[in-house]
């Protein structure tokens, strides 16, 4: 970890130290002392209270005889907590409560799902996105949970159930198998494969594991996820498309593409959340002006992590 | 019909609502090690990798609930629930097996929660929360 008491300039050159190419690359993006204080100040702990198997209110109560809880803005279920391990405590292990980040919970959100809904989660491991929107459609309906490796898969069915979900089927594809079910699902979640830099806060792996060739990479699979996620969408149906990365490859541009090769519509997220402006020039290219109604949320914005949401609409 | 089976059982053991609980629209599947899973249908196929919750184990004279069991029939049971204090709420979940003159299947509960299922035998309840769902004794 970074020392906190480094001044904005200090901790840019303890990042270059560890990964030079890094910060060359996020002068571009965001080279403000802002950014770079809140990239080396840890995350603040924040918790999604289960509503499928407790109330806010109970569970509120519960927690508050031994922790400290602020409501988080964006989610009426979600809370700031001053503890240090979340998994320790008796309301996680009965699944009452959920460790997750407090932007991270934006996307399940804007999804807007209702019960009796069909909803394909792309990317759907460890299961934070998945078993919150399990609570907002209040266990009715199904939710088609995906993931691509096996690992993953197990963490996301112990945390379904923890959480008491039974409408979820889990299923061990590439996302891009989903193309087949043409205008099928109410709403896709693609919560997708990306650098990580947004996570950087959490942990350092991320910044040394960063290269460029990678986010390329990343780039072009997340094209061809959305492209697949979109197809898969019914008429009128909603997409949202999430990374915890800041780099306009992985966010702008895919939005872009998808926008240019489809009939697709961008939505704005009404949230009471601080947002970036979003990015519609970087390095040569230009993108279209409905990147504008994404969310491009930086860390310092709201003292979170940082992530990248677009929400879709396909047309009747 | 295992679903009849169960709810026989809940009636004799937890004095659940036969028809209350049969109304639930949850369908139950028997797997290996006499494990049952609950789960809900789903308006579209796909090749499943996993799909159901874990919803208890039958055994030769009934059936004893997991966590996630004691939720969903917790609220329906009328006799056999077990509230506990605070301390032995954090004791069962760490693992500990409750002294108590209990006899018999029993649902323990916590303020409004529920925290699965023990098996009295007239002077302790045995306890069969499982070690990845365990707090430390000492734990918040």
């Amino acid at each position: 970890m970074i020392s906190e008491s480094l001044t904005p300039k200090e901790i840019k050159e303890e990042f270059r130290k560890i990964n030079p190419r890094f910060i060359e690359r996020y002068e571009e993006i965001d080279d403000s002392d802002e950014f770079y204080r809140y990239m080396a100040k840890p995350l603040r702990t924040s918790i999604r209270v289960n509503t499928l198997k407790a109330s806010v209110e109970d569970v509120v109560k519960s927690l508050s005889d031994r922790f400290e809880l602020e409501p988080i803005p964006w989610c009426k279920e979600g809370f700031f907590i001053n503890v240090e391990k979340v998994g320790g405590t008796i309301e996680h292990q009965l699944g009452l409560i959920f460790s997750q980040e407090a932007s991270a919970m934006i996307p399940a959100v804007a999804l807007d799902v209702k019960p009796g809904m069909l909803v394909l989660d792309m990317a759907a491991a460890p299961g934070g996105k998945t078993t919150q929107i399990a609570q907002y459609m209040q266990n009715e309906g199904c939710i088609i949970a995906n993931d691509v490796k096996v690992d993953r898969l197990n963490i996301l069915i112990s945390n379904l159930q923890r959480c008491g979900v039974t409408i979820a089927r889990v299923t061990m594809k590439d996302g891009r198998f989903f193309k087949r079910f043409k205008n099928t699902f109410d709403r896709v979640l693609l919560d997708a494969p990306c650098s990580n830099v947004g996570m950087i806060r959490k942990n350092f792996k991320y910044l040394k594991m960063w290269r460029l060739k990678e986010v390329e990479s990343l780039s072009r699979l997340q094209k061809e996820l959305i492209m697949a996620g979109y197809r898969a969408l019914k008429p009128e149906g909603i997409l949202i498309y999430a990374t915890c990365t800041l780099d306009p490859l992985e966010n702008e541009e895919v939005i872009d593409h998808l926008v240019m090769n489809m009939d697709a519509e961008v939505v704005e997220i009404d949230l009471p959340v601080k947002s970036q402006r979003p990015i519609t020039k970087f390095e040569d290219k230009e993108y279209c002006r409905e990147v504008l109604r994404c969310l491009r949320i930086h860390p310092q914005d709201n003292d979170t992590e940082g992530f990248f949401i677009a929400k879709i609409l396909k047309p009747a | 019909m295992l679903k009849e089976k169960i709810a026989e059982f809940l009636e004799r053991q937890f004095g659940v609502d036969k028809s209350e609980f049969l109304k639930l629209d949850l369908d139950f599947e028997e797997r290996g090690k006499r494990r049952v899973y609950a789960f809900k249908k789903c308006q579209v196929e796909v090749p499943e990798y996993h799909y159901g919750l874990y919803f208890g184990t039958l055994e030769k004279n009934g059936i004893r609930l997991s966590i996630e069991g004691s939720f969903i029939v917790g609220k329906l049971a009328k006799k056999n629930v077990i509230e506990l204090d605070d301390e032995k709420a954090r004791r069962w979940m760490s693992g500990e097996d409750l002294e108590l003159p209990v006899k018999g299947y029993v649902i323990l509960k916590w303020k409004n929660f529920f925290l699965g299922c023990g098996k009295g035998n007239g002077k302790v309840i045995k306890n069969y929360v499982p070690k990845e769902r365990r707090i430390q004794s000492e734990s918040a």
